[in-house]
């Protein structure tokens, strides 16, 4: 639909003001989005200015953000104190091998509860989002009690199994699943391929946003987790790092200078997880339409 | 979802006429398939989970204690409830905050989403790893930063507030703030997670769409609220549902920045389960609260996705 | 259906069962548990020492098992909110530590559930020693007229002082009395509305999440929360809302103190040298010599009626249901743990007090704190024998005092309903 130039109008005047216009908008949110980050990135920030900093120059002037004293001092302590390196390892292999696991058995679901029908598919899904509620305080008795049953308390397969699908995953997969074409896996089924190829050539690549994005969440979530580790494991040298860096809080006073150091070097990996997955994983949501 | 009949297959002859007995065969497998496909994972949530919650569902029916005998006392744990003020107190803390929460969550990951969606932004990489950052750590970890960071007496927020002359007065031990921060921190936490969610959705609306929009006269604001609002139908049903379920399971920040206080202001569920369980080993009336909450968010989120399942679009 | 169909769908259902059979097969175990050998006896013990006493008891215990070789101690320190939750299922499928460490706030809850047994033979001639042993704690795990606990570590809460502040204010001792306290407070407080992190308090009193140190000022003035036979909450006698106005008054109206904060703001106030006053135990003095504090400790101060201040300590336990090798393996430890040479070596690594009241002074001239904390008087566990101990804090006396500072009810409308919850929690 062409404009029709109408005379009198000086378009060209006209479309300079819009654009500086519109750079005028961009430089307004640039300023904007830099005042929004300062704001999300102030805790990270105080996490890092207390990690090089003494305890005494903490406890002495905590209302500066700016070290009055520098010292890596508590980077090499961690190191000391706990088995840091070895529960560097662990949470690496835990949350490594719980993602690729998960992942793979939680499209796998969801795949089958979004395309397929069958009797008691939905009354499945409605019992899946149920459990998606349930806070681990809990739950934490009667899993304790299996994990000690199967005597899998202080052994890997007792940290992995239980997370190797989850309700969550399951949910999102089967979301992203539900709004692809409907017809999509009907050409291959009449030529006859089996349901397993369907799916690891069909859906599976296109799949690629939601899976990178229920693997970044299943990393950062084991990652990061407290609760289960500690419930699973009793061994220092088997712990991941978030219940490992626990043990700089005491009962009666927090090391903060070594618990901000183990949590600084605990979040970098993710960072770098998180940079190289998340422009593959928006362009990739654009192209095959997560929607 | 239909399958469609191959061209040159056999059929079985179970006595049935030839195109049903397809058809029935094709259910059959379709189900078969599909449990297939969902075993694995069934396997291990029905174990792990269901088993799981099964039993806290009937711990609840008892008056366990931690150790030694758990009686069978019915409904008793749930009817104590509808009389505990502080059950209520919590009831009431834990909706206020997700009330909150929620919308607010939502508002700010779409505008800040729209907002870095803008094409040729500079610097648009470094703005969605600085919002994003917070769900990559450890809320245990940054929540004890913002414990410190707004310590009243000695935090580095409250003093920088004072040097423009304003006060946070108690800021996070005041009765009448104390909510307000957790919830700030809240949001602050899950924000960036739901910005990529709308950052994804947005990319996959059509540029066309909202090209001709311009194009026909409308205001952004209007091409915003008639084409890609309900565009992003689906994923704001997602980010809805898993704002909802972190809002109403809050409690790590909450636990370390006000300990649920000052008395009990800011106890959430969540909180009062922990309290119950862990410090008064009264499992049985914990599991009932548990269940409770759960009902609670499932009884929204089925709200929720009715809602939005007759405004979802399939293209 | 075709031969070739029937295949596929085998082959499906034979992914689908492997993945869900072979997936918990295929990974990795940890490492084998230790076969029990017919040598030493091994005893398991669990505590919550994290933080930096946590390599002190690791040292200590691994001295332990390195001296001898009839026992083995196989220690787990872990968080104490995780250690409370994992104790009991522990115990109920057979699996519980043999030795725990719990605060004295716990043990009455462990002891009237029966998962610990009582172990008066453990005192006496050539084992433990009452008459060295701190009578606070002892009595504490005492129920019943039986002993379940010895000593791990004891410590009275005292009253440190800032003495740049107190000089600053003209002030040449720490106060003896209660209403010292009040009048010294007031003489250090400087107070601006709108500054609070400007403003220097007389004291720093912390109201929640930490050690409760709110007891003394009522029991030293004639109040209290439970009556001796700890039967009967009396939380809302007269002289408990006297005493509860008073200072509300002194909280309110002078700003002697931040109204509110948690124990662990009140020590950060300190360490930062903007309170007079922290009541605390002596693991709070590394931190205040480390951020420059020249403070001096003193003894809680004197009521009009008594001097008690109270006592932190971590009792250990001993499960019901061990052999006899495995009891006479914790005899061993718990005489090893109290005997003077540990004990010296706690107290100077960990500032606590010696558990012995028989060790030279000399001895731990490495550390100062230690002996400051020998000089407490009256220290009680207020609450023993009181199953609901930490819970009566949490739910129901600090909120109650909280809400009085706060300005949410007087005392005389507050109290009457916290006592009535406490009777409740008194069962």
């Amino acid at each position: 639909m062409a404009a029709i130039a109408a005379p009198g109008v000086d378009y060209v005047s006209q479309a300079v003001g819009k654009a500086r216009r519109q750079r005028g908008m961009t430089i307004l949110i640039v300023v904007v989005m830099f005042a929004i980050s300062a704001f999300f990135l102030l805790p990270f920030a105080w996490m890092l200015t207390a990690s090089v900093r003494t305890e005494g120059s903490l406890l002495a002037d905590p209302a500066t953000l700016w070290p009055t004293v520098f010292t890596l001092d508590n980077y090499a302590e961690i190191w000391r104190r706990i088995p840091f390196g070895r529960q560097l390892v662990n949470t690496v292999f835990f949350a490594g091998a719980v993602t690729v696991i998960s992942v793979t058995l939680n499209s796998m679901a969801g795949y089958a509860l979004a395309r397929f029908d069958f009797p008691g598919k939905n009354v499945a899904f409605l019992v899946l989002i149920l459990t998606l509620m349930v806070p681990i305080e809990v739950t934490f008795v009667p899993l304790y009690n299996i994990i000690s049953n199967f005597g899998w308390i202080d052994t890997y397969q007792g940290l992995i199994v239980p997370r190797m699908a989850s309700a969550f995953g399951i949910f999102l997969m089967r979301q992203f699943f539900i709004a692809l074409p409907k017809d999509l896996e009907d050409a291959a089924r009449i030529d006859g391929a089996s349901e397993i190829r369907i799916f690891l050539r069909i859906m599976w690549p296109l799949a690629k946003p939601a899976v990178l994005t229920l693997g970044m969440f299943s990393l950062l979530r084991n990652w990061n987790d407290l609760l289960w580790p500690l419930m699973v494991i009793t061994q220092q040298d088997m712990l991941t790092l978030p219940p490992g860096l626990a043990m700089f809080k005491g009962d009666n006073l927090t090391e903060f200078g070594l618990l901000m150091a183990g949590s600084v070097v605990a979040l970098i990996p993710m960072v770098v997880a998180f940079l190289f997955v998340q422009r593959s994983f928006i362009e990739g949501v654009a192209t095959t339409g997560m929607k | 979802m239909r399958i469609l009949p191959a061209a040159n297959s056999s059929r079985p002859s179970r006595g049935l006429s030839g195109s049903k007995a397809w058809r029935v065969t094709s259910k059959t497998r379709q189900a078969f398939t599909a449990w297939m496909f969902i075993a694995p994972a069934g396997v291990i949530i029905a174990i792990f989970v269901f088993w799981t919650l099964f039993e806290s569902l009937k711990t609840s029916f008892t008056d366990d204690s931690g150790f030694g005998s758990a009686n069978w006392v019915g409904l008793a744990n749930y009817v104590a409830l509808l009389s505990d003020p502080r059950f209520l107190n919590a009831l009431a803390n834990t909706l206020v905050y997700a009330a909150v929460v929620v919308p607010v969550s939502i508002i700010v990951a779409l505008g800040l989403a729209v907002l870095l969606n803008r094409p040729n932004l500079p610097f648009r990489g470094f703005f969605r790893v600085a919002v994003f950052l917070p769900f990559v750590t450890s809320l245990g970890i940054s929540s004890m930063a913002w414990w410190a960071m707004l310590n009243p007496h000695a935090g580095i927020i409250p003093a920088w507030f004072e040097v423009f002359g304003l006060s946070l007065g108690n800021g996070i031990q005041d009765p009448a703030l104390a909510m307000l921060f957790v919830m700030i921190v809240g949001v602050w936490r899950d924000v960036g997670f739901f910005m990529v969610m709308y950052l994804g959705g947005l990319q996959s609306i059509p540029k066309e769409l909202r090209e001709s929009a311009q194009i026909d006269g409308a205001s952004p604001w209007k091409s915003f609220w008639n084409i890609t609002w309900p565009l992003l139908a689906n994923t704001t049903m997602f980010v809805g549902i898993m704002a909802l379920v972190f809002a109403f399971q809050a409690f790590d920040q909450i636990y370390i920045m006000t300990g649920g206080g000052p008395f009990f202001r800011t106890e959430t569920l969540v909180l009062y389960i922990f309290s119950t369980a862990v410090e008064r080993y009264q499992l049985g009336y914990a599991s009932a609260i548990s269940w409770v909450l759960v009902l609670l968010v499932f009884v929204v989120s089925l709200f929720q996705v009715g809602y939005f399942s007759k405004r979802t679009v399939q293209y | 259906m075709t031969a070739q169909r029937r295949t596929r769908r085998w082959r499906v259902a034979a992914i689908g069962l492997a993945a869900g059979l072979v997936l918990p097969l295929a990974a990795c175990a940890g490492p084998a548990q230790q076969p029990q050998a017919s040598g030493p006896t091994h005893i398991t013990f669990w505590n919550w020492y994290q933080g930096s006493d946590g390599p002190t008891v690791e040292a200590l215990v691994k001295k332990f098992n390195e001296s001898q070789s009839k026992v083995v101690v196989d220690m787990t320190i872990m968080p104490k909110d995780t250690m409370i939750q994992k104790l009991l299922p522990a115990y109920a499928s057979g699996d519980g530590p043999t030795l725990i460490a719990v605060g004295h706030e716990m043990t009455t809850q462990y002891i009237t559930k029966k998962v610990v047994q009582p172990i008066d033979d453990f005192y006496g001639e050539g084992k433990l020693d009452k008459a060295v042993l701190p009578k606070a704690t002892i009595e504490a795990t005492t129920y019943d007229g039986k002993i379940y606990g010895a000593p791990m570590s004891s410590a009275p809460l005292m009253l440190y002082y800032n003495k740049t502040l107190f000089a600053k204010a003209g002030i040449a001792n720490p106060p003896t009395t209660l209403t010292e306290l009040a009048e010294d407070a007031k003489k250090i407080t400087v107070y601006k509305e709108g500054e609070n992190t400007t403003n220097v308090y007389g004291i720093g009193q912390g109201m929640f999440s930490g050690i409760h140190s709110w007891t003394a000022y009522f029991r030293n003035d004639g109040g209290g929360y439970v009556s001796e036979d700890r039967k009967t909450s009396i939380l809302d006698s007269p002289e408990n809302i006297k005493i509860l106005n008073y200072w509300t008054d002194l909280f309110r109206n002078h700003h002697i103190s931040p109204i509110g904060i948690s124990v662990p703001d009140a020590q950060a106030l300190f360490a930062a040298g903007r309170a007079g006053m922290v009541i605390d135990g002596p693991w709070g003095a590394g931190n205040y010599a480390k951020s420059g504090v020249d403070f001096g400790v003193a003894a809680f101060p004197k009521g009009s009626v008594t001097q008690t201040t109270m006592i932190v300590g971590t009792p250990i336990l001993v499960a019901a249901g061990i052999s006899d090798a495995q009891r006479e393996a914790s005899l061993e430890f718990l005489k090893f743990w109290n005997s003077p040479e540990s004990q010296t070596t706690w107290a100077v690594k960990s500032g606590y007090p010696p558990t012995r009241s028989d060790i030279p002074m000399a001895d731990l001239s490495a550390n100062p704190v230690p002996e400051m904390f020998t000089k407490a008087v009256g220290a009680e566990s207020h609450m023993r024998g009181v199953v609901n101990f930490q819970t009566i804090l949490d739910d129901v006396v600090n909120p109650a005092i909280q809400k009085v500072m706060n300005g949410q009810g007087t005392a005389e409308e507050v109290l009457p309903e916290a006592s009535k919850q406490l009777q409740a929690l008194l069962g």
